[in-house]
């Protein structure tokens, strides 16, 4: 069996629930208290994946703010990334793509998933069918989550932890 | 650079920067070669036509692939382009070259601050002083001895992390040391890394290179690809940073192609562990060789013998002396120690004195002691000891010397003769003194004084006998008047003693023969014949006198009884004393 190691990025804007979402998926917990994280916080989850042990280091980024920029650079040697959003927000929405197409061109090719956050508040959720078509339609794989519920929370890593084994190219034949 | 540099048509000078263009070209045929199809006419009439030229390129094609051939072309291009103008290559050279020389010297300084700062830290500390003792020893300069000692460090834990995305190529600690996520930790060393270089807005190489946490300090060196970080306890040397440096250099060239395309698998990397193992050193101070321990120990102890004999010796001196000196307070009457303690390096003794008892002064000195090894200080009180009770009364009544005085029980006695005056006063007195519950008093005429009766009653009983009908001394007589003389010399000097006067009188006596005038005319006769004749033997203060007795009416038994009539007898009479004057 062997062992390999991923950075993935949790990219969105002040507040999406990047850090809860971790929590959910690292330690199954969620906490109703906000709180923001500075610079970067990096997390461990192991997921097994048929022969493979997959190592996802967590990379959890300082939310993008509208007085501040995300700090990118941290995006550099990423596997993956997970952009989140904000079902109740509409602005975190368009963060959410402006963050997509800046990490688009720092680490291009990479496998990264659209993450709408908070579904489980239905009845506040301004990303309507239409809205979520639409960005579809761009070929961009949209996943709905909860970290309150952990509603699809597995999901959504256990797929970017799919497409990371896929996108993987072994080196050592190579040598 | 070097495979796919300089491939000049000629050996001549090109200029440094064409080079890489012209690589390409050159490297294309090999790969075209094997595509050429079978030999036709038209083959064959190029080979017959160029085959010279073909064999030529081709043997220059593999020159250039030799680098080994070419090593002599590239070093004489780089040296005449250096000897014509070496600024080209300088500059070209400068950002690869540049930073790495400007770490070099500031790590080499960092190096000798970090001795500067541990001599100066260690200079005025206890520690510091053995160190320049030992560097005055041994002859080795003080920054030496500094650096020996303060080179004590552990590294506890190497990582080898991969520059781009903070994953851990890998990891090794120390057997003992507990390393807690160590991925995790990889993570953030290049995140911190990201975070300080955005924080203080510093240039893409410039690299937090060191942390201190407690303890620990995490030493960090940047290789293009990879971090190298040592958690190590202690302070190591400089000489270890260089050392991280130089496994980082070796790793990256050994794993170069691996680094390029790493994607998660850091299995491949386990090929660096024997290399990285060697980062884990521990360097401890040990104590010292075993050769050169036992005459350390040994002057040592002697030292500390010779401190012991010098300060310790005197100081049990002292100590007995103390104690002994204690034991005689204890033992001195009237003098009660309560509390004895050591302060300020001196013996100190409290206790209470009875005004009457010894001195402990006095008493310091003859246990040759001073007033530096030990204090007293007492406080007044009044003991009721028998003997302090007496002395106070002696000193409150002033008794003549024909008075005793005794205690018994608590009842005071006074015995002996004295002017009425003074047994008045001391009848008045003595009850009022403390320890005395009573008085008694006897008063004695002075002959009946204890001292003086017995000499009294010697003087009495002599005889001094004549013949009869005689007044005149024979031998015999003189011989017992001389024994007289005696007694009577020994009862002055005692009367003297007491302060009194002593009388004689001579009184001579007859025996009934005879008629009545001649008889007293001989007692007369006889008594001043004896006086006479003891006389100028005699004190001169004594008061004497010759007198007769009366005669014995009643007829001598016998003989005998009348012979011890033909006498002369000594009267004793010592006055009661005078009064003497009040004492105060």
């Amino acid at each position: 069996m062997s062992t390999l190691q991923k950075k993935v990025c949790m990219l969105g804007a002040v507040g999406v629930g990047k850090t809860s979402l971790v929590r959910r998926f690292v330690e199954s917990l969620f906490s109703e208290r906000y709180q923001a994280t500075m610079g970067v916080k990096i997390d461990r989850k192991t997921v097994p994946l048929g022969a493979t042990t997959l190592n996802l280091m967590l990379w959890d980024l300082q939310g993008e703010a509208e007085h501040q920029a995300s700090r990118l650079e941290y995006l550099r040697g990423s596997a993956g990334y997970l952009v989140v959003a904000d079902a109740t927000r509409a602005d975190t929405l368009a963060t959410a793509e402006s963050l997509a197409a800046r990490a688009a061109a720092l680490v291009p090719g990479v496998p990264w998933l659209l993450v709408i956050n908070k579904v489980d508040l239905e009845a506040e959720s301004v990303v309507t069918p239409a809205r979520l078509a639409e960005l579809q339609g761009r070929g961009w794989s949209v996943l709905r989550t909860s970290a309150r519920t952990g509603q699809g929370v597995e999901e959504t890593f256990g797929e970017l932890a799919q497409r990371l084994l896929e996108t993987h190219v072994p080196v050592t034949e190579e040598l | 650079m070097t495979p796919d540099v300089g491939v000049p048509r000629k050996p001549a000078p090109p200029a440094p920067a064409a080079a890489p263009e012209a690589a390409a070209p050159a490297a294309e045929p090999p790969s075209r070669r094997p595509a050429e199809p079978p030999p036709d006419g038209l083959t064959r009439l190029r080979a017959i036509l160029l085959g010279r030229e073909r064999d030529a390129l081709r043997r220059l094609e593999q020159r250039l692939e030799d680098p080994v051939a070419l090593a002599p072309v590239v070093e004489r291009a780089l040296t005449t382009s250096v000897r014509r103008d070496p600024r080209p290559l300088a500059d070209a050279l400068f950002p690869v070259m540049g930073p790495a020389i400007r770490r070099a010297i500031s790590q080499a300084l960092a190096g000798l601050m970090q001795s500067l700062n541990g001599a100066l830290e260690q200079s005025f500390s206890l520690r510091g002083l053995a160190w320049r003792w030992e560097a005055l020893r041994t002859g080795s300069s003080y920054g030496e001895v500094v650096l020996r000692h303060t080179l004590l460090y552990r590294v506890e834990q190497v990582f080898l992390v991969h520059r781009e995305s903070g994953l851990l190529l890998a990891h090794l600690t120390t057997p003992s040391v507990a390393a807690q996520a160590p991925d995790m930790v990889a993570g953030m060393l290049t995140a911190i890394q990201d975070f300080a270089r955005d924080s203080f807005q510093v240039a893409q190489e410039e690299m937090l290179e060191t942390m201190q946490v407690g303890e620990l300090t995490v030493w960090v060196e940047q290789g293009s690809r990879t971090l190298l970080a040592a958690v190590i306890r202690g302070h190591a040397p400089m000489e270890l940073r260089a050392e991280l440096q130089r496994t980082l250099e070796e790793i990256e060239l050994e794993h170069a192609p691996e680094l390029t395309r790493f994607n998660g698998d850091a299995s491949v990397f386990s090929r660096s562990r024997p290399r990285l193992e060697t980062l884990l050193l521990m360097e401890t101070r040990a104590p010292a060789g075993a050769g050169r321990t036992p005459w350390r120990i040994w002057i040592i102890l002697a030292v500390a013998l010779a401190l012991l004999l010098y300060y310790g010796i005197p100081a049990l001196i002292r100590q007995h002396r103390w104690e002994r000196y204690l034991a005689r307070l204890r033992a001195e009457p009237g003098l009660v120690v309560v509390h004895t303690a050591r302060e300020d390096g001196r013996y100190v003794v409290r206790g209470l004195r009875d005004p009457l008892a010894g001195d402990p002064a006095a008493i310091l000195q003859q246990h040759r002691l001073t007033e530096e090894d030990a204090q007293g200080q007492w406080q007044p009180y009044v003991a009721l000891l028998p003997g302090f009770v007496l002395r106070r009364a002696e000193r409150a009544l002033a008794p003549p010397p024909t008075i005793t005085l005794a205690l018994s029980g608590d009842t005071l006695v006074a015995a002996g003769a004295a002017p009425p005056a003074w047994f008045d006063r001391a009848g008045g007195m003595a009850p009022a003194l403390s320890g005395v519950g009573s008085y008694v008093e006897h008063r004695m005429s002075p002959r009946e004084l204890p001292a003086l009766a017995p000499l009294v009653a010697a003087v009495e009983a002599r005889r001094v006998l004549f013949a009869s009908g005689s007044a005149t001394l024979d031998s015999a007589a003189i011989q017992e008047a001389g024994a007289l003389a005696g007694e009577i010399i020994r009862l002055d000097s005692a009367v003297t003693r007491l302060q009194l006067t002593l009388g004689v009188v001579f009184a001579g006596s007859a025996d009934d023969v005879g008629n009545e005038d001649s008889n007293e005319r001989l007692r007369q006769l006889r008594a001043e014949a004896v006086r006479e004749r003891l006389l100028p033997g005699l004190p001169p203060t004594l008061l004497s006198g010759a007198a007769t007795l009366p005669p014995d009416t009643t007829a001598a038994p016998d003989q005998a009884a009348r012979a011890l009539r033909r006498s002369v007898r000594a009267l004793v009479s010592i006055p009661d004393p005078v009064a003497p004057e009040p004492v105060p």
